[in-house]
């Protein structure tokens, strides 16, 4: 059994054409969902990226996994789906991002080498990095270096940040840089040509990865850092939809008279005073990256109109996106697997592969699993978080 | 040989005000927990591994103790210091009972596992963003009002 899990970051749940997208046309996922088994009532079990993925990697909610926040280290110890997957045979392996900060402490409290295996593994949230590509490598000291910028300066897209100058800024008649990190460029077309995008890289060191598995068993996180932000693509995508593609925003005076201390606080902060701004407002009544309830990514802290703050929990924050599973069951059949009743799927999860932890750890992942549905020979899930969509940014 | 430090993640109470006299602010309520799983009474109810938990709380007064799956114990340490008359089901003490239960809901909520970020780094964290990164400006001069420097001079 192989397992490729996909994930998307800041991918709204109903922002695909087969959740009910009155515009947007997204026929290779919903290709996907057409022989799989869509979870529409799937919730993360955080709004924000690093807590929700962590979960996603340990089966647990985030009060027992205590990586609360992104830059909050998974504590060594914390079992994980590859160390799962490795006890029973599968080489669990990561292509592109996971958000997971090494828990240096640890390791350097119980000497564990960060340079041995068992040091890697952990530093990789217990997964085999093929790539680690958390997508993020703007100017400064935050992880400056991927091998997407070697690629893209061996393709001739050279300069101090390949990553950020090409991949995530668009230019004008000029030739001059439009940041996509602007939120007033997100209407740009990316200078890179869409075959050099970092989807498009990152979709490519996976196949690299599964023509040379071999044999044996193995799980492919294939983890893409986009729609997240800088929001900006490559044509054609660009220029593919436009602000009347996105439906208008769910959002009233009424819910900005709040008496509520974290609501207001969140609303008096930077980011909602922003995107609050008479400019913003006139300007992007109905942009595509996000002011609108039904916006392609999620504006970060203001996932429902203006203010709504990315930490809340609001339903479009926390709401699961086409979470699927697809595949053959084991006996031969393919095509859709049960539909669940309710919510049941819907709060935590298992890692893949992860059935029941017979090995002995039964009482430690709080998710439930999914055999019950079906037995795959591989599937497809979560192609894309919404709530990890909503948070924030990093 | 010293050693590496552990973490500190107490969740107890430091003892050195009391060594040298100073007040301190004791806490309201004391907790304790138990897990019967492997016990006998266990058999005995038939309930799950995960079900068989305790926890108990106290006030001054007041012993309750949750006991999942079942109603709960409720002593007068006052009227019943030899704890010989169960209150758990008496409808007289609903308040109480609601009262300690609520006390225990409260330190359910607290953090108990987040230990791997100290509290002066979470402060340093708290409010911005790592360098670079750019969240929620809409234009170069949002940015340079933020920053007080140009767009072009970020790290």
């Amino acid at each position: 059994m192989n397992v490729l899990w996909i994930m998307c970051d800041q991918l709204r749940w109903d922002y695909l054409s087969c959740a009910g997208h009155p515009r947007l046309h997204t026929p290779h996922i919903d290709a996907l969902a057409a022989r799989g088994v869509r979870f529409d009532r799937a919730y993360v079990q955080s709004p924000f990226c690093g807590p929700s993925r962590m979960s996603s990697y340990t089966g647990r909610y985030c009060r027992s996994h205590g990586a609360t926040w992104n830059g909050f280290p998974l504590r060594v110890g914390e079992p994980t789906l590859g160390d799962h997957l490795r006890r029973i045979g599968v080489r669990p392996v990561i292509v592109g991002k996971t958000h997971m900060i090494p828990d240096s402490a640890g390791m350097e409290w119980l000497g564990i080498d960060p340079a041995s295996p068992i040091g890697v593994s952990i530093a990789e949230c217990g997964f085999e990095p093929w790539e680690r590509d958390d997508g993020l490598h703007p100017y400064g000291p935050f992880d400056p270096a991927p091998d997407y910028d070697t690629y893209l300066r061996a393709q001739g897209f050279d300069g101090a940040n390949p990553w950020e100058d090409w991949a995530n800024s668009g230019q004008d008649d000029a030739g001059r840089l439009l940041n996509g990190w602007l939120l007033c460029h997100s209407d740009k077309a990316a200078r890179i040509p869409d075959e050099h995008s970092e989807t498009a890289y990152m979709t490519n060191r996976a196949m690299d990865f599964m023509r040379n598995a071999g044999d044996e068993p193995w799980l492919c996180h294939l983890s893409f850092i986009k729609p997240h932000w800088p929001y900006i693509v490559s044509e054609p995508y660009a220029s593919m939809y436009g602000p009347d593609d996105v439906p208008e925003a769910i959002r009233s005076d009424a819910e900005r008279q709040t008496d509520h201390p974290v609501f207001r606080a969140y609303q008096d902060s930077r980011i909602c005073r922003t995107i609050s701004r008479t400019r913003c407002a006139g300007r992007l009544s109905r942009p595509i990256w996000g002011w609108s309830n039904r916006s392609t990514t999620i504006w970060a802290a203001c996932s429902r109109g203006w203010k709504r703050p990315a930490d809340e929990g609001h339903d479009d924050r926390v709401h699961l996106g086409p979470w699927r599973l697809s595949g053959r069951s084991l006996d031969g059949r393919e095509g859709p697997v049960p539909r669940p009743v309710g919510a049941g799927a819907a709060d935590c999860r298992r890692p893949p592969g992860c059935r029941g932890c017979h090995a002995g750890h039964g009482q430690r992942c709080s998710g439930r699993k999914h055999r019950p549905c079906a037995d795959l020979h591989r599937f497809l899930w979560r192609g894309a978080p919404a709530a990890y969509s909503g948070k924030g940014a990093t | 040989m010293a050693g590496r430090p552990c973490r500190i993640f107490w969740e107890g109470r430091d003892l050195t005000p009391l060594l040298h006299a100073q007040p301190v602010t004791w806490r309201e309520y004391a907790i304790s927990e138990y897990d019967y799983s492997t016990r006998e009474p266990r058999q005995i109810l038939g309930n799950a591994q995960t079900d068989a938990r305790l926890i108990m709380i106290r006030d001054d007064r007041w012993k309750y103790v949750h006991c999942e799956g079942f109603r709960p114990m409720l002593f007068d340490l006052h009227e019943d210091p030899d704890e010989l008359v169960d209150l758990g089901a008496s409808p007289a003490h609903e308040d109480v009972r609601r009262r300690l239960n609520d006390a225990i809901f409260a330190w359910a909520r607290q953090h108990h596992n987040r230990f791997t970020v100290p509290p002066e780094r979470i402060e340093r964290m708290t409010g911005g963003e790592p360098p670079g990164i750019l969240i929620g400006f809409w234009d170069e001069a949002d940015f340079e009002s933020h920053f007080g420097k140009p767009f072009d001079d970020r790290p």
